[in-house]
């Protein structure tokens, strides 16, 4: 679910004060880097909390992703959205933190299943069916090499086009499509099994 | 529940979940901690190398000025080109006394014995009669100054001292003089008897010195030069044992063409 927007996204939507900021982000202004976190964290904490599938891996995540945008900046041409320049930026910092959030899963799992599932539902969701989907999917996810789990999360989960995501992921959209294909016949085949491997 | 309706499910749940935001202020005064304490890291490098530059740039200048560079980089094993044997105009006539020439010094031993001293000695048995017929005292008559009295290896450091008495600062200054002393005896003047007392000097002065390998097998071609040739011989079998390359080779030449001359 993407965040609303509120009055501070409003203010700053324009294109111009998009680029100010932008501009004082590069050359590593506190107070416009604070400003773009205002605006953006709430996407950047649900693609990461999606993306790694632990919310304290993706809270790590987020602080990463921001401590790293003054650096990152550089490289923004202005070529596609800054939602979606963000979402490459996460991606490039997701690998540690999904296999820490992968660890921490299967530590979990050895302790008792239930324990597992109540700990996702930290997520938000008060339903044990959804919480034990989404536990499902999320060992499903972890079975997937990290391409195709990033693949089919910035695609079926974000709802990013393949040519979108080729540009989030700075790779060829068929080599996007590829990925998204692997990885739903191998997340059908994981589930169908009942999530059991 | 088919496959893909379980995966449409799952992947609806997931795209519908919501991270907890109670942790963004937290996260975003860490964010700005983590960037301000990194560009504080960067300042303290970068002054830290500035300071080192300084600090380098200034003392290889000072150095370069006092004269003391050569001697640094070679005390750090880096090569030194000296480009004239003279020492340079800022530099006193008493450094420049005192300093050994060490281009010659280098040089002359790597490059002369094998033609300033040897082609008598290795060619013709004949060749090393010479210095037994032909008395070393016309080198005598040539002797430019009298620094030394040859029979006396004693007086050797007192001949060192006359002329140079800066010399006795430093062990080191005094065995490269008199090492310098030996070599314009031996190769310039070709004052043998002056020599050898001037290279029994240097090695009693400076047993583990840089130069010890040229004392020694010039002290040897001093021996043969002035006819002495128990005591050279003794000395040639030592180089040709202990030493490598071609001081080894020639020590044994000459051993070789001493020998058939020996009763």
């Amino acid at each position: 679910m993407s965040a609303t927007l509120d009055e501070t996204d409003v203010a700053a939507a324009s294109p111009n004060a998009e680029a100010e900021l932008i501009s004082r982000v590069k050359e590593g202004d506190s107070d416009a880097l604070g400003h773009m976190y205002d605006q953006h964290h709430a996407q950047v904490r649900a693609f990461a909390t999606r993306l790694v599938g632990d919310p304290h891996a993706a809270e790590d995540l987020v602080h990463d992703v921001f401590v790293a945008l003054p650096k990152a900046m550089r490289r923004y041409r202005g070529d596609s959205s800054l939602r979606s320049f963000l979402m490459g930026v996460t991606v490039n910092h997701a690998r540690h933190h999904q296999r820490a959030a992968a660890r921490r899963r299967r530590t979990w799992e050895a302790f008792a299943e239930a324990e597992f599932v109540s700990a996702n539902a930290s997520s938000g969701d008060a339903d044990p069916i959804r919480a034990r989907q989404l536990a499902e999917l999320h060992r499903a996810l972890d079975q997937l090499p990290e391409a195709q789990r990033v693949a089919f999360v910035v695609c079926d989960v974000e709802g990013q086009t393949s040519s979108e995501a080729a540009v989030i992921l700075d790779v060829p959209e068929g080599t996007v499509r590829t990925r998204l294909f692997h990885a739903r016949s191998t997340l059908r085949e994981i589930l169908g099994d009942g999530g059991e491997r | 529940m088919t496959e893909s309706s379980r995966l449409s499910r799952a992947t609806d749940a997931l795209r519908e979940s919501t991270s907890l935001n109670d942790r963004a202020h937290n996260t975003r005064a860490r964010i700005l901690t983590t960037v301000r304490d990194k560009r504080v890291r960067r300042q303290r490098v970068l002054g830290a190398l500035v300071v080192f530059a300084c600090v380098s740039v200034g003392s290889t200048a000072w150095a370069a000025v006092t004269g003391y560079l050569p001697r640094a980089l070679r005390a750090i094993g880096l090569p030194v080109r000296v480009d004239s044997a003279e020492p340079s105009s800022v530099e006193s006539s008493e450094n420049a006394r005192r300093r050994p020439r060490f281009k010659r010094v280098h040089e002359v031993p790597v490059a002369e014995p094998p033609t300033n001293a040897m082609p008598e000695g290795i060619e013709p048995v004949e060749a090393i009669a010479p210095p037994a017929a032909t008395a070393p005292r016309p080198n005598v008559s040539e002797r430019p100054r009298p620094i030394v009295e040859p029979p006396t290896p004693v007086d050797a450091p007192t001949a060192v001292e006359q002329p140079l008495p800066s010399a006795s600062r430093s062990r080191p200054d005094r065995a490269d003089v008199i090492y310098e002393l030996a070599h314009q005896a031996h190769f310039a003047t070709h004052n043998f008897e002056e020599a050898l007392p001037l290279w029994d000097a240097y090695l009693r002065d400076a047993p583990n010195g840089r130069f010890v390998p040229e004392a020694e097998y010039n002290r040897a071609l001093c021996l043969v030069r002035l006819g002495r040739r128990a005591d050279a011989t003794v000395a040639l079998e030592r180089i040709a044992s202990r030493a490598n390359g071609y001081r080894a080779r020639e020590a044994q030449q000459i051993l070789d063409a001493l020998r058939p001359a020996t009763p």
